[in-house]
Parts: C-alpha cells; structure tokens; sequence
C-alpha cells in the first residue's frame, strides 16, 4: 500500500512537471527557466553628486525586460545622502511611500505621499499634480522589500521619468535621524 | 468521542475532500495564469535558490492543480494527491512561520499575487493550511480504513 502510495504521489509530480513545462513552452511569453534577479544600480553622477537626470525605460542598459512581460529587472538605486542631501533639503523631488496605507499612518518619511504599490489605480488621483518629468523617490521599509521596486515598474509603466530608487527605505531613514510625520 | 464519528462520518469526508480539492484548484488557477507573479511570491519569502523560483512557479501550480481535481473526483489517486498536498502544506507552514520568525512584510501568495503585506494575511493563511492540513489527515486516514474494511470483507467471502 505504501508503495502504490509513493507510485501515486511520482505520478502527480512528474505530471505537474511535464504539464508545467510543456505550458510554458506554448505559452505567448515564455517565463525564463531560470530567474535572474534585479540588478539595482547607482545612478548616473551619484559619486559626483550630480542630478540624477532622465531614466529611459527603453534603454536596455539599464532596464531589460523580462521576457513575460513588463516586469524590469534592473533599478537605479540612490544613497541616503543623495536622497537627503541633495533632495529632500531642496525640496527638488517627490517621496512615495509604496508601504501599505496603515504602515504609512504610523509614521512616514516628511511630506511622502502614500501609493501602496498594489493600490497605484485606487490613488491615482494623488499622482495628478506630478508632471511626467519630476523627480519621484520611492521606497518601502527596507533593501529587503519589494513594494518600491513594484512601484517603480508602475510609474515608470506610467510614463514617469525620473523614477529612483530609494534601497535603505524607512529603516535607513530613521536610523538617520531624518525628519519623519 | 462524538468528534471523531462526525470526523469520520462520510459525508465529512466527502466535504474535505470537496473543500480541500476546490481550495487547491482555485489557488492553482492564478499562479498557472501569472506564473511570474507567483515566482515574486516564492521570491518574498526568501527561502528558496533564487534561480530556481521561475521553474518552481512553473511547475508548483500544476501539481496542485492535479492533486485537487484528483480529490474532488475521488475515484483515483486519492492517497497520492492527499499527500502530495499534505507535503505542500508542511512546507508552506513551514515557510510562512519562518516569514514570520524573520519579521518579513510580505503576503502568503496563496490564493493571490504576492508582495507586501499585513500579519495578519500570514496568520490567517497559516491557520487555514492547518485546518486543510487536519482535513488531509481524516482522508489520508479514510483511506487506510477503506482498503482494511476491503480486505477484511474478502477474507470472510473466502472463508
């Protein structure tokens, strides 16, 4: 019985396998075997503590898409000082917190607008007063998370330009001691 | 006492497994749909060789399609498919509690894309794989009693 039990259960995987494999092999956009993960970049003139400057979705240097679909797998990332120093001080840039509203409710980084990034149509009204071409930072709370990056992908879907990626997020900033709300 | 004769009763069983079966088809069907979302969601959790998260969201979604509609049907495979789901829910238990265990703010994946998330999406999905975990043991155990109530008839038509 045992072994009619383990012949069963070979018989389910190995049929889950070549149905897994053949569907993909049919399917429109093939996902790749093998996942490669996100490359995150610094930005162009991040050493010199230049601006930022223009991201190009369609440039394959930076932002190749995956095969499936319109998923990126490389950001441009941006460092604490850059984001502070250089952004939040001058006011020259846009902050959206990608956490979910009640982690924003609690505390957020100062004058950051919340777009939860699974809720981006649901806020779509908090993105009308930012041009295609402003500076937008996006973070969640950490390197570890993805919501930002997730954020990124919609914005940059969007037609946004100039979309960077925070890495540290929240934990970093407050471990600065930057100014929150 | 009570307990384990509704537990046992057949129409019981019969639910289970309906419940247990249907449960797993319907997961299945956004991860075969959007296997690249569901390649995040093994991603999230951080456990898994990142390489092998494409061939694992490829592939996960069939068996658990097939192990479902194996125990809705109920006439073939029921020990298999009731154990292969039984090991898909040790380890996604398994998973979800280190998720937890490591404070990781993600959702389970289960039933929908995954990402970010509340606890209490990780803890809800936790308790129910517990309970479809239960489920999977009184059929997995229903099995057994068939085949030895089978076998104890034959003998005594032998005899």
């Amino acid at each position: 019985m045992l072994q009619n039990s383990i012949v069963q259960v070979l018989l389910i995987i190995i049929a889950g396998i070549f149905i897994g494999v053949a569907s993909n092999h049919i399917r429109g956009n093939p996902l790749p075997w093998i996942a490669k993960p996100a490359v995150v970049k610094p930005i162009p003139g991040a050493a010199a503590g230049q601006d930022p400057g223009l991201v190009d979705p369609s440039s394959s240097d930076f932002f190749v898409k995956f095969e499936s679909g319109s998923t990126f797998d490389a950001y441009y990332s941006i460092s604490i000082e850059q984001v502070y120093g250089e952004i939040f001080l001058n006011k020259s840039g846009v902050f959206m917190d990608a956490r979910h509203a009640e982690k924003f409710q609690e505390a957020h980084i100062k004058g950051a607008i919340n777009i939860p990034y699974n809720e981006v149509w649901e806020n779509i009204e908090r993105l009308d007063d930012i041009t295609p071409d402003e500076l937008i930072i996006v973070y969640c709370d950490g390197a570890e998370c993805e919501a930002s990056k997730l954020l990124t992908q919609e914005l940059l879907a969007l037609g946004y330009t100039r979309v960077f990626l925070f890495d540290g997020g929240w934990l970093e900033w407050i471990d600065a001691g930057h100014p929150v709300e | 006492m009570q307990i384990r004769i509704l537990i046992e009763h057949p129409f019981s069983l019969l639910v289970f497994r309906w419940a247990v079966g249907l449960m797993f088809i319907y997961a299945s069907l956004y991860k075969i749909i959007d296997p690249g979302e569901f390649a995040r969601s093994i991603q999230n959790y951080k456990i898994a060789p990142y390489g092998l998260t494409n061939l694992m969201a490829l592939i996960l979604p069939w068996i658990e399609f097939l192990s479902g509609l194996f125990l809705i049907i109920g006439k073939c495979m029921i020990r298999g498919s009731t154990l292969v789901i039984s090991g898909l829910l040790i380890i996604f238990i398994v998973a979800m509690i280190s998720a937890i265990v490591r404070g990781l703010d993600i959702e389970c994946g289960c039933l929908s894309s995954g990402g970010q998330g509340s606890d209490y999406d990780l803890y809800f999905s936790l308790f129910r794989n517990v309970i479809f975990l239960a489920m999977c043991f009184s059929i997995f155990r229903s099995t057994l009693f068939q085949k030895h109530h089978k076998e104890a008839a034959q003998s005594l038509v032998k005899e």
